[in-house]
C-alpha cells in the first residue's frame, strides 16, 4: 500500500534532487553553518506542503466520484465502477488478531514506545497487517463478493489500548490498535465489478476432495462396486464420479454458489476502491473536509516555509525566519 | 525583490489550484455524462436479453394456449414496437406495453395447468421475471444518474463549464401517464 502511493509520487523525486543540488552547490556554501539546518528542514517541509496541497485535490476528486455515482442494487450491478451499500456477511470465518472478534475484515497496528537521545519519546510500528479474505455485501435484492485487497479502508478504530507504565520494561510500552467490520455491520463499497472464476475453481477443488474422501472410505467403495466382484471397474468408477458431481451441483445450485461469478474489487485502470462502515454522505463529508483542509493548510505551509527560505538566503529582507533549532532543545 | 518572488509564487500556486479545480469540474461533468450513456446501454443489454426470450416463451405457450392467440399476438406486437423505440420516452412507453402484455400472459397461463407444469415455461417465466426486476433496477439507476447530471449542470461553477460544453438537461426514463393504467386482464374461470 505504502509503495503503491510512493510510486505515484516518484515523479517528484527528480525535482527534489534538482532543487537540493542547486541549494547545496549555489546557496549553502555562502551561508552560516546554522543556516544549513534551516535549509535541511525547509526544503522537505516545502515539498510536504506542496504534497498536501495536491493530495487535497485528490481527496476532493474522490469525494465527487462518490457523490456522482448512484448506488446500484446488487441484483442488477453492471460491470465497471459501481457503488453498493448493504450489510457485511462472511464468506469464510475470520477473527481479528488482537481482540479475537468475529469479523469479515480487520486491520491491526502494534507500536512500541522508544526514548530518544534527548529524553523525548516516540512510537515506532513493530507489527501491522490486514485481512484479505473475501466477504459478501448484501442488500434487499441479493449479495455480491468483495475482494478487499488494495482498497482504501475508511473505518474508525474499534479497539485502542496503550500498556500502562508498569506493564512492561521502562520505555518499552506497546500500543495496540484494531479496526474491523463485523458480520451484519452496514458497509459501503465503491469498486470495480469484474468476472471472477473462483466459483468454478472451488467447484473443481470440492469435487476432487469428495472423490478423494470416497476412495479412502472402504464402506462407501463397497457401494461403488455394484457387481460385488471385489474390484471397482472403470465403468463403476465413472458412474460413482458422475453421482458425486451431480450431488455437488445440486448442493451448489441450492446455495446459489454460482452467484459468485462476479465480485467487486480493485481495477487495473481505476484507482477508486473504497470500503467503509460509514454512510455515503458521511464519507463524502469527511473527504470534503480533509480535501479542503489539506489544500489550504498545504498552501499556507508551503508559502510560509518558502518565505523563511527566502529570508534565510537573504533575498527577502525582514521576512519570517523559522527557528528549527527549537525542535532539538529540551524545554 | 524577495517580496515580489514570494507574491508571485503564492499567486502562481493559487492559479495552479484554480486550474486543477476547473479541470476537476470538467472531468466530473464528462464522467457523469458518460455514466448516463453507460447506464442507458446497460438497460439495453437486459432489454435485448428479455427481447430474445419472448419468441421462446410464445413458442412454448402456443401449444397449450390455442384459444389465447390474441394475448400472444399482443406480445409479438409489443415486442415489435419495442424494437422501433429510440428515445427514453419511446422506450419507456414500449417497455410498459411489453411488460403489460407479459403480465397478461402470465396471468392467463394460470388457466392452463399443463402449461404451468411445463418445465420450459416455468424456467422462461422465472428468467423473464428476473430480467424485468433487473431492468427496473437499472432504470432507477439511470434516473439517478440523470438527476445527478441535471442538478450538477445547473450548479455554480459547473454551469459555466456545462454551457461551454453545450450540455443540455437529459431526459428521464418516465413512464407516460397513459401507460400507467393496470393491464386489462379478464379471468374466465369455469362456473
Amino acid at each position: 500500500m505504502f509503495f503503491a502511493v510512493a510510486k505515484r509520487y516518484l515523479v517528484l523525486f527528480p525535482v527534489f534532487v534538482f532543487v537540493t543540488v542547486i541549494i547545496f552547490t549555489v546557496i549553502v556554501p555562502c551561508s552560516h553553518p546554522k543556516d544549513v539546518m534551516g535549509y535541511l528542514h525547509e526544503i522537505p517541509v516545502m515539498l510536504v506542503g506542496l504534497g498536501m496541497f495536491f493530495k487535497g485535490f485528490e481527496r476532493l476528486r474522490k469525494k465527487y466520484i462518490i457523490e456522482n455515482i448512484p448506488t446500484s442494487k446488487i441484483r442488477s450491478v453492471a460491470m465497471g465502477l459501481t457503488e453498493v451499500a448493504g450489510t457485511a456477511q462472511n464468506k469464510y470465518p475470520l477473527y481479528s488478531p488482537i481482540t479475537r472478534t468475529g469479523c469479515v475484515y480487520y486491520r491491526f497496528l502494534v507500536e512500541k514506545e522508544n526514548k530518544g537521545n534527548k529524553g523525548n519519546t516516540y512510537w515506532t510500528v513493530i507489527n501491522q497487517g490486514e485481512s484479505t479474505n473475501y466477504f459478501y455485501i448484501e442488500d434487499n435484492t441479493g449479495k455480491i463478493l468483495v475482494d478487499p485487497d488494495g482498497a482504501e479502508i475508511i473505518l474508525p478504530p474499534d479497539y485502542k489500548y496503550t500498556e500502562l507504565s508498569g506493564e512492561s520494561a521502562p520505555g518499552a510500552r506497546k500500543r495496540y490498535t484494531e479496526w474491523y467490520i463485523r458480520p451484519g455491520d452496514a458497509v459501503y463499497v465503491l469498486g470495480t465489478v469484474k468476472k471472477f472464476n473462483d466459483g468454478i475453481d472451488s467447484h473443481r477443488e470440492k469435487l476432487i476432495e469428495r472423490l478423494r474422501l470416497l476412495k479412502s472410505d472402504s464402506e462407501m467403495m463397497k457401494h461403488v462396486d455394484t457387481d460385488k466382484d471385489g474390484n471397482v471397474s472403470p465403468a463403476e468408477w465413472d458412474t460413482a464420479r458422475l453421482n458425486v458431481e451431480k450431488n455437488l451441483l445440486e448442493e451448489e445450485l441450492a446455495e446459489n454458489k454460482f452467484d459468485d461469478d462476479i465480485l467487486i474489487g480493485k481495477s487495473e485502470i481505476s484507482r477508486d476502491f473504497v470500503i467503509s462502515d460509514r454512510s455515503e454522505k458521511d464519507i463524502a463529508w469527511e473527504l470534503d473536509f480533509k480535501g479542503y483542509f489539506m489544500v489550504i493548510s498545504g498552501f499556507l505551509v508551503a508559502i510560509l516555509v518558502f518565505a523563511s527560505f527566502l529570508s534565510r538566503t537573504g533575498i527577502l529582507r525582514g521576512g519570517p525566519l523559522i527557528p528549527w533549532e527549537i525542535l532539538y532543545k529540551r524545554c | 525583490m524577495g517580496a515580489a518572488i514570494l507574491f508571485l509564487v503564492a499567486v502562481g500556486l493559487i492559479v495552479v489550484g484554480v486550474v486543477i479545480y476547473l479541470i476537476g469540474v470538467y472531468n466530473q461533468l464528462v464522467h457523469i455524462k458518460i455514466n448516463i450513456d453507460k447506464s442507458w446501454a446497460n438497460i439495453e443489454v437486459l432489454e435485448k436479453q428479455r427481447y430474445d426470450e419472448i419468441p421462446k416463451l410464445v413458442k412454448v405457450c402456443e401449444g397449450y394456449m390455442k384459444y389465447e392467440s390474441e394475448t400472444l399476438e399482443k406480445i409479438i406486437a409489443a415486442r415489435t414496437r419495442f424494437l422501433g423505440a429510440k428515445t427514453p420516452a419511446e422506450m419507456a412507453s414500449a417497455d410498459t406495453n411489453l411488460s403489460g402484455a407479459l403480465k397478461t400472459l402470465f396471468a392467463v397461463s394460470e388457466r392452463y395447468p399443463d402449461l404451468k407444469a411445463n418445465d420450459n415455461f416455468k424456467q422462461l417465466q422465472d428468467r423473464v421475471s428476473y430480467l424485468e426486476n433487473q431492468i427496473a433496477d437499472r432504470r432507477e439507476y439511470y434516473n439517478d444518474s440523470v438527476a445527478i447530471y441535471n442538478t450538477r449542470i445547473k450548479q455554480i461553477p459547473d454551469v459555466f463549464i456545462a454551457r461551454f460544453l453545450n450540455y443540455q438537461p437529459d431526459e428521464m426514463y418516465d413512464i407516460p401517464d397513459t401507460e400507467k393504467a393496470s393491464p386489462d386482464i379478464n379471468f374466465n374461470f369455469p362456473k
